[in-house]
């Protein structure tokens, strides 16, 4: 209650402001309101993104201060062609904000932050260019809004552009591991099994399973009948994550023992690659 | 400020549940209501904790998007503060010139990969 008789103290103190703005106007040459001056000192602090590799998907940073607080932060990120970009699902996906919310508080810092999906082709750094734009409350004098300054009428729009290199290095390890290596199934049993994979550090597009020369008696069939097993989560395997692939395994004419199941694993990197693994099946 | 980057640096580079400053765990700290919340050794322990994580955030590819909160929640778990303490914080920066200070002071070395200046 105390606040809202404040606000509107101060409704009250703006339009007396613009009023005698309006009649003093002609007199003492206001400038035109596009003539605004940016004095937030709204920066970023540094103007490097982390690392990424080539064919990875990642979220990255960009961390940011300003010598005034400014609210309503919003930044858009654009990249060269082949790299996408995008933002966080929860203010839509056009664009993202501030890590704590968006008003950066002045002397402080905070970060945004937002996704880039790098083609596996980007073997070089490259720009970004980050677009920040956010409201000034303060007026000329510094005197802001949060400060209690009744300020609300000097609030302008600014926005900062600032180029920012995404460095790009060679991937290390492996480009997949098979996690799954040991099924046991029921003899005379025909159900699906899941099998494990885990990406390297780049995603695996057009990412398939399916079994190699079959040991005697089994019989395997995929998801939809299709002729090689998918991940569940799509058609690619994300860099750093986990995702499985069904396989259907009839064992109705196999008799219990152990049994070494081939698989045949195909995928796009820079260009299609194919590898093999092995699944040690034991039928009880 | 020599002890408050040493309690930085253990948080960060340690991660072990550190209460920089007082010399005590940081077992239930009770946090005033944002709008009156003064600087004290709680708060700065909180902005310690948040500029750690912000200078490895801004080092840090991530494959996840709640990978921010989670690097954020474990810096926090290890100096015994949980999210909403730090919330309280970050909301109570934007009127409180105290905090504002306290936080500037401790950011203001700079992460080790930040240029100078």
């Amino acid at each position: 209650m105390a606040l809202a008789r404040r606000f509107g103290r101060r409704r009250g103190a703006t339009v007396v402001v613009m009023l005698a703005a309006v009649l003093a106007g002609p007199l003492l040459g206001t400038s035109p309101a596009g003539a605004a001056v940016d004095k937030t000192g709204v920066r970023a602090i540094s103007t490097q993104t982390a690392a990424v590799v080539p064919g990875q998907t990642a979220w990255l940073s960009v961390v940011w201060t300003g010598d005034r607080t400014v609210t309503k932060w919003s930044t858009t990120v654009t990249a060269p062609p082949g790299v996408t970009v995008r933002y966080p699902t929860t203010r839509g996906g056009a664009d993202t904000s501030l890590y704590g919310s968006d008003t950066l508080v002045g002397s402080t810092r905070d970060f945004t932050a937002f996704k880039v999906q790098v083609p596996h082709t980007q073997r070089s750094s490259f720009p970004l260019t980050v677009v920040s734009t956010y409201t000034d409350t303060c007026d000329d004098n510094g005197q802001c809004k949060n400060n209690g300054g009744g300020n609300d009428d000097k609030a302008r729009d600014f926005s900062t552009t600032v180029t920012v290199t995404v460095p790009v290095v060679p991937a290390t390890g492996p480009d997949f591991t098979q996690g799954t290596t040991d099924l046991t199934v029921p003899a005379g049993s025909n159900a699906f099994a899941q099998l494990a994979f885990s990406a390297g550090q780049a995603d695996l597009a057009d990412f398939t399973v399916r079994a190699g020369r079959l040991p005697a008696g089994l019989g395997v069939g995929y998801p939809g009948d299709a002729t090689v097993s998918r991940p569940a989560g799509g058609p690619a395997l994300i860099g750093r994550s986990t995702d499985q692939v069904a396989v259907r395994l009839d064992t109705t004419d196999m008799t219990p023992g152990t049994y070494t199941l081939p698989l045949v694993i195909s995928y796009t990197a820079a260009s299609p690659r194919s590898a093999s693994g092995t699944v040690t099946l034991v039928v009880q | 400020m020599a002890r408050g980057l040493l309690c930085l640096t253990a948080v960060a580079v340690l991660g072990t549940a550190v209460a920089c400053g007082s010399g005590e765990q940081a077992a239930e700290p009770r946090m005033a209501t944002p709008s009156s919340m003064p600087a004290d050794v709680m708060t700065g322990r909180i902005a310690e904790v948040e500029f750690a994580r912000q200078c490895v955030v801004a080092s840090a590819n991530y494959a996840d998007e709640a990978q921010f909160t989670i690097e954020l929640d474990t810096h926090l778990a290890a100096a015994g503060f949980t999210h909403e303490q730090w919330k309280q914080w970050h909301d109570a920066l934007v009127g409180s010139p105290e905090l504002v200070t306290q936080f500037a002071e401790i950011s203001a070395a700079g992460c080790p990969a930040e240029p100078a200046g």
